[in-house]
């Protein structure tokens, strides 16, 4: 797995994502994982120069043919990132000079990732960036031009200010009226009495939505040493703070932050994955395929048994 | 050390806030960017230990410049003894005002008035220079700049007290604007002499020392601009707590003719008392009560009429009392015999009952009033009349008669709207020189409703017999058509014109003939001539030439204190005994000016008697001291120059003694403390070394302060 800190000295946000893309195809060699949208559809006759991987052992034992299995590409499977550039993201406790990055430039590397990915599906990939404001929207295509729209979307400096998680998530709802796949990348340090809510009313619109929630180690384990002047960088209202003093007041509302999060996205049947930016994002791309494949076969098998076994359209797995 | 406002002395808790400042543990300069800060919570700052509190002297820097700027707020003053302070004090001219009016004589008023003035002029500098002036309704100086000058250095610290001593209030009205105009007045004749002279000018100032009450005259705002480099101080005396004054005042009965003059009066009660419950009876020689009192019950701040009580017999009803209120200064009313004097009017040649005659309307005007009750004749009567009027040509004799007449002090009032009249005008006048001519252009003596008639247009109302017509609501004479007037050329003969016609032809003049005068009509009023005997000008116009042509001018039924009395003329060279028993001189005038006390004035020449009362002027009786607001509006605020009010001077000045006094014996006799700041102004060198400790200080701070860290933003925000 590529350490992150040298993945992000990658200039290209496309070619990092590529390079964890492939480097996540490279280490699942022998994986089963074929993404969302390959869904079987029939046989046909095994062609010498097929993919070996696609033939299908069981009838071959019991008909002595060689069948392969063919796959249908999924068109209607269309994911939106929502990715957070506010003030807040821009924080990184290592110094640029010493090889340090931003919230905000794992969060885009881990959508550009995302993105790279599902195009190389053929599947539709869209993407809203937001602060305290919608920065930049872009529908959901399945087109290689439109990747590159998405990268040099993700590639802006960002100016925002505070976050404001719900108006993404009010906007979204309101422009995707079809069934799709939400990701919302964020570090959600903000008060989050009305995020679900929001959800909910994504989850009540069909939607599937994962949240990542991207946080800095610092954050994570405040570990600071001297008391000093600590500034906000979304409101800029600076405190006198010991951290000595406060560390353990700091780690208790912490942990109760993320864990109600966490409670609003198990309730609510969602995907959630607190990242820390030091994670390789290959890991967290497979974490997150991984715990995708199992949801959706528990989906498959609640969808057939209520269904008469049609396969779910945005069910995943290979 | 005194203080004027020792109060802003509790702003020196201030320096709490700089040993705060330092005592509080420097918290670090170092700003750490952080993402959020909703986990986290402010640790409060520590206090040190005051052992280690660094920058010792920028602190007391900063104790010492708040302590100066709070002692310049509390306005610290030394005060001196007398000796010393008047050597070092400003040169400067001081006017004092000092109330004289009857609402002064209220019990203690006049000695604070006496206080207050001593301390005015106490401790003045060795260049300054005081005046004393008292008012009433007149100003009446009793201390001159030239004699405070010309006094020997050690007597005019007792000067303006030692005059006073001699003083008691009069009981005149507050004619407080009058004297705040002559005293500026009086200052801005001194600032012109001093620079005539090439003296330096001095500071004026004028004092006006009252019990500034509602009654008081005084001005109003903006009216007038006083002179420049005249301050202004004014001090307040009156009671300490609320006092009730009611005051007794005459109503002016509203028929005429009728003798019996009063039947009612009025009582104010002053707002700002307690009481309400008064009785008015009528009083013997001493003012005391006598016979049954009339109840009277005035709400405070209102007034309210009633009867007078049951009339006594003999000398007793010429006096009534109030009683039930604490200041006894206005309670006595007194009412004197009311004589209206008889007027007789001689008309010539004429007919009382033609309709189409001038006299016709004159007789119906000619109406008894309260000033005096007129007699037409027709001829001669046997007492001279005051005026005579004709409006035909009258014989030689009878034109010799009236210019005697004339001569003698009557009024002649000659319609001579025909050329017919000329002759009998000439001899009226004793002036052969005049010309009347028939004026055609508007002849339609037949036709009144022709459209050729002239308008009155220009009148002098500065004459007597207009001054009637002087506002504009009754000088309106449009109405008034002319059809028939004459051209009357009297430019040998010193006249007057009164009136003209729009065309600027005058048709009306006062000639004066000897010691009466003649008054000239170039057009009648009978129906044929014009309209002026059916229009609204006609009687006060009538009226107001018998009015003019009184020779014996009434004794007035009410006049207040220091209104000059105009007695009948046969009492000129009579005497007058006053209420204290005073015989004084009528002059040869008739005219009785010493109306100083309010009484019963006997007048008496030759065996004729002549009883006239004089009271007091019932502003006097509105003691409630004007407010904050009305002062304000009135002019009577304090200038900026004046230093503070001596009210709260002499307060001061009192503490000041006693503390004084214990530590010598010149304690005594200190100046008052406003004075004594207001020269002293040592608030502004305080300021000054605020000013300039504040520069050091800053100065100092900036370059002792540690720089901050500069602000080590991580912001990476920006991709590739």
């Amino acid at each position: 797995m590529i350490d992150p800190a040298t993945l992000m000295r990658i200039k290209s946000l496309e070619l990092r994502a590529r390079t964890v893309v492939e480097g996540f195809w490279h280490g699942t060699h022998r994986s089963p994982f074929h993404g969302f949208s390959a869904e079987f559809t029939e046989y046909r006759a095994y062609t010498p120069g097929d993919d070996l991987r696609y033939l299908d052992w069981g009838v071959y034992a019991r008909s002595d043919r060689f069948c392969i299995k063919k796959f249908e590409d999924e068109t209607n499977l269309r994911c939106y990132l929502l990715v957070d550039q506010s003030k807040s993201m821009s924080y990184g406790s290592v110094d640029p000079d010493d090889g340090g990055y931003s919230k905000t430039q794992y969060a885009n590397t881990l959508a550009a990732t995302l993105a790279y990915f599902l195009n190389q599906q053929g599947d539709a990939v869209g993407l809203m960036t937001f602060d305290g404001a919608i920065t930049d929207y872009l529908p959901a295509k399945s087109r290689a031009r439109h990747l590159k729209q998405i990268m040099l979307s993700l590639g802006k400096p960002s100016h925002g200010r505070a976050t404001d998680v719900g108006l993404p998530l009010r906007r979204i709802a309101e422009l995707v009226r079809r069934r799709a796949m939400i990701v919302l990348v964020s570090d959600l340090l903000t008060p989050i009495d009305s995020l679900n809510q929001q959800l909910s009313y994504l989850r009540a619109c069909g939607h599937e939505v994962a949240v990542f929630q991207t946080l800095d180690p610092s954050e994570m384990s405040f570990g600071f040493d001297d008391a000093a002047v600590y500034r906000d960088l979304e409101t800029e209202q600076d405190w006198f703070v010991d951290p000595e003093a406060i560390k353990a007041s700091y780690q208790s509302k912490l942990n109760a932050h993320l864990e109600s999060i966490d409670s609003i996205c198990a309730g609510l049947g969602m995907m959630y994955q607190s990242v820390q930016t030091d994670q390789p994002l290959e890991g967290v791309l497979f974490d997150f395929l991984q715990t995708r494949m199992r949801r959706g076969r528990l989906t498959r098998v609640a969808s057939s048994g209520s269904h008469g076994g049609q396969a779910s359209s945005a069910g995943g797995g290979a | 050390m005194q203080f004027l406002t020792p109060l802003y002395l509790l702003g020196a808790l201030a320096i709490g806030g700089p040993i705060a400042a330092h005592l509080i543990r420097k918290v670090s300069k170092k700003y750490v960017p952080f993402s959020s800060l909703m986990f986290l919570e402010p640790t409060p700052p520590t206090l040190k230990s005051p052992r280690h509190i660094d920058r010792w002297p920028l602190l007391l820097l900063r104790c010492l410049a708040v302590l100066l700027f709070v002692f310049a707020f509390a306005r610290p003053f030394v005060l001196l003894p007398k000796e010393e302070q008047a050597a070092l004090a400003e040169e400067e001219r001081v006017l004092i005002l000092l109330d004289a009016s009857a609402s002064m004589r209220r019990d203690g008023f006049w000695e604070q008035a006496v206080s207050a003035a001593d301390q005015a002029a106490v401790g003045l500098g060795q260049g300054s220079e005081a005046a004393l002036w008292l008012f009433g309704d007149q100003v009446q100086p009793l201390l001159s700049f030239d004699a405070f000058r010309e006094a020997q250095a050690g007597q005019r610290q007792g000067l303006v007290s030692s005059l006073l001593d001699q003083q008691q209030p009069g009981w005149s009205g507050s004619a407080l604007a009058a004297a705040m105009q002559a005293a500026a007045g009086h200052l801005a004749d001194q600032a012109a002499d001093d620079e005539a002279r090439g003296v330096q000018p001095t500071r004026q100032r004028v004092v006006v020392i009252s019990d500034f009450q509602q009654g008081v005259q005084a001005l109003d705002s903006g009216a007038v601009s006083w002179p420049k480099g005249v301050d202004w101080a004014f001090e307040t005396v009156g009671a300490d707590g609320p006092v009730t004054n009611a005051g007794i005042a005459q109503v002016q009965p509203a028929d005429a003719g009728d003798q019996a003059v009063i039947k009612q009066v009025r009582i104010t009660n002053a707002a700002g008392g307690q009481g309400e419950q008064f009785a008015v009876s009528w009083a013997n020689a001493n003012g005391e009560p006598i016979g049954k009192p009339v109840p009277a019950y005035v709400p405070v701040g209102q007034a309210r009429v009633f009867p007078l009580p049951e009339t006594i017999e003999g000398d007793a009803a010429n006096r009534l009392v109030l009683t039930g209120d604490d200041h006894a200064f206005d309670n006595h009313l007194y009412i004197g015999s009311h004589v209206v004097p008889e007027v007789t009017l001689w008309a010539l040649g004429a007919d009382r009952h033609d309709p189409n005659r001038g006299l016709y309307f004159l007789d119906q005007a000619v109406l008894p009033t309260a000033d005096y009750l007129p007699t037409l004749h027709t001829t001669r009567p046997d007492q001279d009349p005051s005026l005579i009027w004709f409006a035909e040509a009258i014989s030689p004799s009878d034109a010799e008669a009236v210019h005697a007449l004339v001569r003698g002090g009557a009024t002649a009032w000659v319609m001579a709207h025909d050329e017919s009249m000329v002759l009998s005008l000439a001899a009226v006048l004793g002036q052969p020189a005049v010309a009347v001519t028939n004026v055609n252009s508007h002849q339609s003596a037949n036709n009144q409703q022709s459209d050729a008639y002239a308008m009155l247009g220009e009148m002098n109302t500065q004459h007597a017999v207009l001054k009637p017509f002087s506002d504009p609501r009754f000088a309106d004479f449009t109405a008034v058509r002319i059809w028939r007037h004459t051209k009357i050329d009297l430019s040998q003969v010193e006249a007057t014109v009164l009136l003209k016609l729009d065309d600027g032809t005058p048709v009306m003049w006062s000639v004066g003939v000897g010691k009466g005068r003649v008054l000239i009509n170039a057009f009648g009023w009978a129906s044929s001539q014009s309209q002026l005997a059916v229009s609204t000008k006609f009687v006060p116009l009538v009226h107001s030439v018998i009015q003019t042509s009184l020779k014996q001018p009434s004794a007035p039924s009410h006049a207040l204190v220091g209104d000059p009395v105009r007695l009948p003329a046969a009492m000129a060279g009579g005497r007058v005994t006053t209420p204290d028993g005073q015989g004084l001189v009528i002059a040869e005038n008739s005219v009785f000016i010493q109306t100083h006390a309010p009484g019963n004035y006997q007048a008496a020449h030759r065996g004729e008697a002549l009883r006239f009362a004089v009271n007091l002027n019932p502003q006097e009786s509105k003691t409630t001291p004007l407010t904050q607001d009305d002062r304000e509006a009135s002019g009577l605020a304090p200038t900026p120059g004046s230093g503070q009010t001596l009210s709260q001077a002499n307060s001061a000045a009192t503490d000041a003694q006693g503390e004084t006094s214990g530590a010598g014996a010149s304690g005594g006799g200190l100046m008052a403390s406003g004075e004594a700041e207001a020269g002293q102004k040592y608030w502004r060198w305080l300021i000054a070394l605020v000013l300039g400790g504040l520069l050091i200080e800053t100065l100092w701070a900036g370059r002792r302060a540690v720089p901050a860290a500069s602000f080590q933003a991580v912001d990476t925000g920006g991709q590739a």
